[in-house]
């Protein structure tokens, strides 16, 4: 048969790491004790036979300080922007406040000077370009730098700018809502007093309808416009009044689904 | 694309015409004599003096150009009007308003809901009638 080393590189994926074999049962146990119960001598013996510390059973903990290494890069745990003098480089714009614009104003301008000297040193004395170009370096290095030191006052300002277009947008969106709903209002105390006068109409209404309306109408007062409407096309004295009320409620009906369209 | 990132790219820009530029001035000039005895044989190396001197203009031309728009971009940073202490407190300020107009535009809206329901009780029997009547 193959021995194992064939067999690991013919694998799709690599091995776990090896210390997936000490969590064992026995290795889990002593973790327990030792965490509740550190001083116990015949503990310390057993933790002292295995060939790690128990504690490295445990996930280790975040890193706060320093540098930590992922994927091959080293990154900072505080993402800050290092200084110039840090980066070894000399700062060419005075230090502490400074007026952005004009110092990269200079900045650019002594570039193209800088670079003039680079090409008039060309051509006289070509050996001795290295200074010229250390400075045309120095000073782009520079205006990186102080756009870089920008970023975090930009970020706030978008930060700010989506904040503001935020609450004015709920802002409004709250009025409109308002608004929908006031209207609607309306139109339910208008219908509400359109079959009020209906009730007026069939003044013949007898007690048993009045109890029926009383049963089926919980809030709306519709139920009762429909027996006044049965009730007075029974009696036949109010058909024209009762098929104008027929068109109003077609016209109310379809402004109210519209109103629910935009609630919705 | 933002105002920060076009700058640092008309930067790097700038840095690249002062290497392309010199670049293409050694790489196309004419040959030389060394001393005044051995005259210069060879020539199919590099552009005519007079072609070289068109391109050295168009490049110095091109650098000018470059820094006017490094000038122009500079000028129009976003300002820096304020500290960043008065930033992160307008900041913090917004944050609260941004609050409490979400729960008004949350009672909006179930207020809105209540109403709706009740509308679209209406509309039921509304139409229940209608059916009746028909």
């Amino acid at each position: 048969m193959e021995d194992p080393s064939t067999q690991q590189q013919g694998a799709a994926f690599p091995a776990p790491p090896y210390y997936f074999q000490r969590y064992t049962q026995p290795n889990l146990a002593l973790l327990e004790k030792a965490k509740s119960d550190p001083t116990n001598p015949e503990l310390t013996t057993a933790l002292d036979a295995l060939p790690f510390p128990i504690l490295a059973l445990e996930p280790p903990p975040p890193i706060k300080r320093g540098i930590c290494w992922m994927f091959g890069r080293p990154w900072p745990v505080q993402d800050t922007l290092a200084t110039l003098a840090e980066q070894g480089i000399e700062q060419l714009y005075p230090k502490g406040d400074i007026d952005r614009v004009k110092e990269l104003k200079k900045l650019s301008h002594s570039a193209v000077f800088n670079f003039l000297d680079l090409v008039h040193v060309l051509s006289t004395s070509p050996s001795e370009f290295a200074t010229k170009v250390d400075h045309i370096r120095v000073i782009f290095i520079n205006m990186h730098h102080i756009l870089n030191e920008y970023r975090p006052h930009q970020a706030r300002e978008t930060l700010r700018l989506m904040m503001n277009d935020q609450l004015n947008r709920k802002r409004k969106e709250t009025a409109a809502l308002r608004k929908t709903c006031v209207d609607l209002r309306k139109q339910l105390a208008g219908l509400r007093a359109l079959e009020q006068d209906r009730l007026v109409i069939p003044a013949g209404a007898t007690a048993s309808d009045s109890n029926q309306d009383v049963d089926m109408a919980p809030a709306t007062p519709a139920a009762s416009k429909s027996t006044a409407e049965v009730e007075a096309e029974a009696n036949g004295s109010a058909i024209g009044g009762s098929t104008s009320t027929t068109t109003k409620n077609a016209e109310t009906m379809s402004r109210m689904m519209q109103l629910c369209d935009t609630i919705e | 694309m933002d105002r920060l990132t076009q700058l640092q790219d008309a930067i790097d820009k700038m840095a690249l015409l002062f290497v392309s530029s010199l670049d293409h001035l050694t790489k196309n000039a004419p040959l030389v004599p060394l001393h005044p005895n051995v005259p210069v044989v060879s020539t199919d190396h590099g552009m005519p003096q007079d072609q070289l001197q068109n391109s050295a203009q168009e490049l110095a031309l091109d650098i000018s150009r470059q820094a006017k728009e490094l000038e122009a971009l500079i000028d129009n940073l976003p300002g820096i009007s304020q500290t960043p202490e008065a930033q992160i407190h307008d900041l913090e300020d917004l944050a609260q308003q941004n609050a409490k107009a979400t729960v008004e535009y949350e009672l909006a809206v179930k207020e809105a809901k209540e109403l709706l329901q009740e509308v679209t009780f209406a509309l039921r029997r509304i139409a229940e009638d209608q059916s009746i009547r028909s």
